[in-house]
């Protein structure tokens, strides 16, 4: 093609005439539009699809998350998580948009223009791309610092981000100790050295695209100086010499772009690792919701259980619950009783062969059953910013109006929900906060009331609930539980007096258990076992320790390829709209490359033309004209020069910045 | 609130330039800076125009065979063909690499007051919020206002370097290069302004809808990480329900919203930024076509077309840029908006302007008439009157939602009464500056906070107190045995929300952290719900000593604990029912005694024996 419009030009240049200037005028206007609509094209396909896959990673990263097993989320700060899934994604979703797209085209346009460049002149050729083993080495060195560097930013970022969300989730707290003045000092702090760790990237690209430019620079030169000396030799003749200058303008472009997409990509890439650091946290296995609720007694027997690797909290518990009984676990704080409910909950998980229920080993029931079967009301009440009907319908999402209600009343909100100007409407704040402690603790227990399970674990349910109310709610809860088997823990007698049944915690051990009122000697509903007399284990090997998670190994590990292959795996669906971005890519690439020659051909047609210019024409050269005219107004079009391509880069880039 | 597209409002041009103004005034203080960075581009620019120049040399003099222009005789008069061609080659690197020189400074300088801007818009945000009263925090979400903090904030630096900008340059460019231009040939250069008024017809016409756009999938975005922030935050809450599945697809149907929206938004940007290269594209061909008739006519010389060209470039360049990037630009000034209208509410508890530091008290403390509500206008307070004297300790006792913590929040200045004064040592609290108040208040609040760090700071709290007090809280709180026993000691660290924690070890912990503070007046919110009586006694005989001289108010639901005090005030329904001392309130014989008989055994002292009666 380059040789057509060379011949083309050339026998233009012998009959020029404004209506050919029209025409080239028309080109331009031609080329301009084409290259608009390709690059139209170009955009939707690819940036929409990065947007796809950065959505739909969002997605199954908070999937993710939510089926991570509790000691993992005990481990990590919700700021922190916060900031990978966005602004780390945000980084990876750059990678795979604009930096791609950004990929291609160099790859394309570079192919293309060496190309034609080699077959304008092989030995010029040579000369250009001397300087790209520099650029390589440049490049590589950069790509390295880059990746740290961008790291440690945004790890600092999500320290940052952490810190925020704690302080403005504990404002209360900042504010009763008077603390706002110190938290914003700090805040700052860490503000100042998250921008001195930014700067320190952006001063290091800063330095590597002018010295990108200054290498092309002196590629530039060394074809000036080889080629110009070639000429004056009369090995190469102007119009093929100004033609190969104009292929390696269309090469600065692909050049700079190059770096930029190294960094795009050593940016993603540290992103994607911190990503893949929750990725590889192991989630709960998804277990099939299907089958009967279990039911039946409840048997502990030898349990042991201790917190990562911490001390023992339990040790050596053995009870049995029949179905229907009202158990009352009680103790000293810190004896265990928390600790106790969350292994039946299986929110930890107990050691196989401890707890079984209906004969069937915890450890074996399907989650999504035992989360049906046994609710809890916990210690701190947890509420979303949504309607207080909405809160309580949260384990029952297809409950009527009316059976929220009833719960809400069983549950003593009654008097409440009378004040409220909206009933079970009203919206209430993120942690309800304008309920009071005791409102929230009975909005917790109406989500439990209205689900039905037959087991029911109220921790310390009723620690901000006046004597009174708790009476009443709890006539109401056991009115209504027919065969259901309730726990309580409590520190109030009045709250013990409503059990069948007390197991008397201490260190860890059943220290007792009986029956709260001393009553109904026929019925042993519960069998206490392992007290002061069960062996003291203390040994590690006794001890329930959770396997580790692979978190740790995960760190610092490179670039993982079944990260890699998960990421494609996310492109799979688009690949119809890859490969039509490639070929619309490929011509926008053409386009580009056509562009300054036609120009130049307008150019030269007028030069050609003219046989009085105003100022004295330069001389013309050989059989064809006007070097001059192309090789100067063609960088000043369309080909990108440094200024240009910087304005070409924040186009390509889109919403990198 | 939900964002629609229906409920913006296209902000008016006064509030844009309102916007403008703002963000521009973040910018002074950096002004030098920023200046340097605008300086070293033009002169990248004015690099990028003489760049052509050698390689014209090289072209017209050492193969054309020209003369050298005048201006280079008295430097390369004598030099031959090779000479003036390595003198080109020179220059071109030598041009190359200050223009690259010049970006290096200009880019880190323009880096730098962006970031600059950014840290200054986030500290002052922040700060802000921690003005602003609980009232305002009760109807905010922790996942928006973090939202604003850690992402709205940075627009700051997009808006500046994505838009004024290049914007500015745009227009510095302008007016230069119609006044060169217009040196050469008048019509050609007016031929250049020829895309001017289609160009603003464009922008006004698709940017309104564009900032619309960006709007409403900037809010869509920031409710989805609001919401993903507490659904993790109560990840324990989800799991226990088994609402894994629920959650997602809630998610999942906010992410395609805001999916939907965002590439609307792109569609028209795109759009917009076709329309803007067209009208570009149609300038360049007008100038082509009328330059080349002009030189045809002998006019203008080939050289000058090539200038106008090549300015035409640089001034096409940044407005391609800005109409490339205007989505991002929108979004970015979105973002500014969701900032300042955080930074425009006034805090509703503020220092008065005439307010003084509360001089040390005695803690003598007065309820006058108060009368308070929340926002949904409930009476939550109807008329309260009580007076505590210096070193008198009050229980407060009551039915949940009396409004025992409500009248204790208002002693800490959280809210202000609507009607009637709370008054301290005779100091109406809204007369004294609220740090000082709250220097000689001590809170511990009913729901435990604990941050994601070692015990000894939960405890400490970021007063610089040293271990040895740490400590000596911890004993007090009866916390030091079971911190002992933890791996690290003082120096564990607890998640967030201390979930490996116990509920009784979480309070005690929070009630460590008040005894660590020596104020006049201190008020506990429930500092011992989740603890047993016995080690509520302890911690109570040690709090009594610490507590001795110094005002006391505490919220409890146990009559046990509520014995101990001075007077007991039993408030119902926003009113006190009944105050005096336990043996006053037996006799009585009011709702108080009534209570006390029919949930204690006579002594208050329920669960030690209770205890020896069930493991004996």
């Amino acid at each position: 093609m380059p040789r057509l419009v060379r011949h083309i030009l050339e026998s233009l240049e012998k009959e020029p005439s404004p209506r050919l200037i029209a025409i080239s005028c028309a080109a331009i206007l031609g080329l301009a539009a084409g290259d608009s609509i390709l690059f139209f094209f170009t955009r939707r396909i690819l940036i929409g699809a990065s947007r796809d896959v950065e959505f739909e990673m969002r997605e199954d990263l908070f999937a993710h998350l939510l089926r991570l097993p509790p000691r993992w989320h005990r481990k990590s700060r919700v700021g922190d998580v916060m900031s990978r899934a966005v602004n780390d994604l945000s980084a990876v979703r750059m990678m795979i948009g604009p930096g791609i797209m950004q990929a291609a085209n160099t790859i394309v346009v570079g192919t293309i223009a060496v190309t034609l460049m080699a077959l304008a002149s092989p030995t010029l050729t040579l000369v250009a791309l001397a300087i790209l083993p520099f650029v390589a080495v440049a490049t590589q060195v950069m790509g390295k610092v880059t990746h740290r560097r961008f790291t440690a930013i945004q790890e600092f970022f999500s320290e940052i981000s952490a810190s925020a969300q704690e302080n403005i989730s504990g404002v209360r707290l900042v504010r009763a100790f008077a603390r706002e003045a110190t938290e914003e000092r700090r805040f700052d702090a860490k503000n100042r050295e998250f921008r001195r760790r930014n700067l320190g990237l952006a001063r290091l690209n800063a330095l590597y695209f002018p010295m990108l430019q200054a290498l092309v620079g002196v590629g530039f030169a060394g074809v000036l100086w080889v080629g110009g000396r070639k000429i004056l030799a009369g090995e190469l003749t102007v119009p093929r010499y100004v033609e190969f200058n104009l292929y390696l303008m269309e090469l600065v472009w692909p050049a700079i772009a190059l770096g930029w997409v190294v960094n795009l990509w050593q940016r993603g890439s540290a992103s994607w690792n911190r990503m893949a650091e929750l990725w590889a946290a192991e989630p709960l296995a998804v277990e099939s919701a299907e089958g009967p609720l279990p039911g039946g007694p409840l048997e502990v027997k030898d349990l042991t259980f201790a917190y990562d690797s911490g001390p023992p909290v339990l040790r050596n518990i053995s009870l049995t619950v029949e179905p229907g009984t009202t158990v009352a676990l009680v103790g000293r704080t810190g004896s265990g009783k928390s600790t106790l409910l969350n292994l039946l909950l299986r929110l930890e998980e107990p050691p196989f062969g401890t707890i079984r229920l209906g004969g069937r080993d915890l450890r074996d029931t399907p989650l999504p059953l035992l989360r049906r079967a046994l609710v809890a009301v916990p210690q701190e009440t947890f509420l979303f910013s949504d309607t207080l009907g909405n809160n309580i319908a949260i384990g029952r999402p297809g409950a009527t109006p009316a059976q929220v209600e009833r719960a809400a009343l069983e549950a003593g909100l009654g008097p409440d929900l009378a004040t409220f100007p909206k009933g079970l409407e009203t919206i209430v704040g993120e942690r309800g906060i304008t309920l009071s402690g005791g409102q929230k603790q009975r909005t917790a227990l109406a989500r439990a009331l209205l689900t039905d399970a037959p087991y029911l674990v109220l921790d310390d349910a009723f620690s901000s609930v006046d004597t009174e109310t708790e009476e009443r709610i709890l006539e109401a809860v056991k009115a209504r539980s027919g065969t259901r088997t309730v726990f309580l823990v409590s520190h109030r007698l009045s709250t013990i007096q409503h059990a069948d049944v007390v197991v008397v915690l201490e260190k860890g051990r059943v220290a007792g258990d009986g029956n709260a009122r001393g009553a109904s000697p026929g019925r042993r509903p519960l069998r206490g076992a392992g007290r002061a007399t069960a062996p003291l284990r203390r040994s590690r090997g006794g001890v329930a320790v959770a396997d580790h998670l692979p978190e740790d190994e995960a760190q610092g590990r490179g670039f993982d390829r079944g990260i890699l292959r998960r990421l494609l795996s996310l492109a799979v669906p688009y690949r119809g709209y890859a490969g039509g971005a490639l070929v619309v890519l490929f011509l926008e690439s053409v386009a580009q490359l056509a562009g300054p020659l036609l120009t130049g051909a307008a150019i030269d047609l007028v030069f050609s033309s003219k046989e009085s210019p105003r100022k004295g024409a330069p001389p013309s050269w050989g059989g064809s004209s006007s070097g001059s005219g192309s090789s100067l107004a063609a960088p000043a079009l369309s080909t990108p020069s440094p200024a240009s391509t910087s304005s070409r880069s924040s186009r390509r880039s889109g919403s990198c910045s | 609130m939900e964002p629609t597209e229906d409920s913006y409002q296209s902000p008016s041009r006064a509030e844009t330039r309102r916007l403008v103004g703002r963000t521009v005034g973040y910018l002074r203080p950096h002004r030098p800076r920023f200046l340097g960075g605008v300086g070293l581009t033009g002169l990248g620019i004015l690099l990028d125009v003489v760049k052509p120049i050698p390689l014209a040399i090289v072209l017209d003099v050492v193969l054309g065979g020209a003369n050298l222009p005048r201006w280079l005789q008295p430097v390369l008069g004598g030099v031959g063909r090779d000479g003036i061609l390595a003198f080109a080659a020179l220059s071109i690197v030598l041009l190359t690499a200050s223009r690259g020189a010049a970006t290096v400074a200009a880019t880190y300088l323009t880096i730098d007051t962006g970031q600059r801007m950014v840290n200054d818009l986030r500290t002052a945000l922040y700060g802000h919020l921690q003005k602003l009263s609980l009232r305002f925090h009760n109807q905010q979400q922790t996942g928006d206002l973090l939202y604003r903090v850690m992402s709205d904030t940075y627009s700051a630096q997009g808006l500046v370097m994505n838009g004024l900008l290049p914007l500015a340059s745009s227009a510095v460019m302008l007016a230069g290069m119609f006044a060169v231009m217009a040196g050469y040939d008048v019509e050609l250069a007016l031929v250049a302004l020829v895309v001017c008024p289609p160009l603003y017809f464009a922008i006004t016409r698709i940017s309104g809808r564009i900032h619309q756009q960006a709007s409403v999938s900037r809010e869509a975005e920031s409710a989805l990480y609001a919401r993903a922030e507490s659904t993790i935050g109560a990840v324990k809450l989800v799991q226990a329900y088994g609402r894994e599945d629920g959650a997602v697809a809630e998610f999942r149907s906010g992410s395609d919203r805001s999916l939907a929206l965002s590439l609307k938004l792109y569609s028209t940007q795109t759009v917009f930024a076709f329309v803007v290269d067209s009208v570009l594209a149609v300038g360049t061909a007008a100038l082509v076509w009328l330059g080349a008739r002009h030189v045809l006519d002998g006019r203008l010389g080939i050289g000058e077309l090539t200038i106008f060209l090549s300015y035409l470039k640089d001034l096409y360049g940044p407005i391609q840029s800005v109409s490339h990037n205007l989505a991002e630009i929108s979004s970015s000034r979105a973002g500014l908006e969701r900032v300042f209208k955080v930074l425009d509410i006034e805090p509703d508890v503020k220092d008065a302007p005439h307010a003084r530091p509360l001089p040390p008290v005695t803690g003598h403390v007065r309820f006058e008439n108060v009368h308070f509500a929340y926002d949904d206008g409930q009476p939550v307070l109807a008329g309260v009157d009580l007076e505590i004297r210096p070193g008198e300790h009050v229980a407060l006792l009551g039915p949940t939602g009396a409004g025992k913590s409500t009248l204790a929040s208002l002693l800490g200045r959280f809210y202000d009464p609507q009607a009637g004064r709370v008054t301290i040592d005779g100091h109406d609290l809204r007369d004294v500056t609220v740090l000082s108040l709250r220097q000689q208040v001590t809170v511990m609040l009913q729901e435990q906070i604990l941050f994601h760090t070692t015990i000894r700071e939960n405890i400490a709290f970021g007063s610089p107190r040293s271990d040895e007090e740490v400590r000596r809280a911890a004993e007090r709180a009866e916390a030091d045995t079971f911190i002992e026993r933890l791996p690290d000691g003082y120096d564990t660290v607890i998640g967030e929300d201390g979930s490996t924690l116990s509920g009784g070890q979480r309070q005690r912990l929070a009630l460590a952290r008040a005894l660590l503070r020596s104020a006049p007046i201190v008020i506990l919110d429930e500092p011992t719900s989740a603890l047993d009586l016995d080690t509520e006694e302890r911690v109570w005989a040690h709090v009594g000593d610490l507590l001795a001289g110094k005002t006391a108010i505490v919220i409890a639901h146990r009559l046990s604990s509520a014995r101990r005090a001075d007077r007991i005030v039993l408030l119902d329904g926003g009113r006190i029912l009944e105050q005096g001392s336990h043996d006053e309130l037996l006799a009585r014989r009011g709702t108080y005694s009534r209570l006390w008989e029919s949930f204690g055994d006579g002594k208050g002292n329920l669960e030690p024996e209770l205890l020896a009666a069930v493991s004996g």
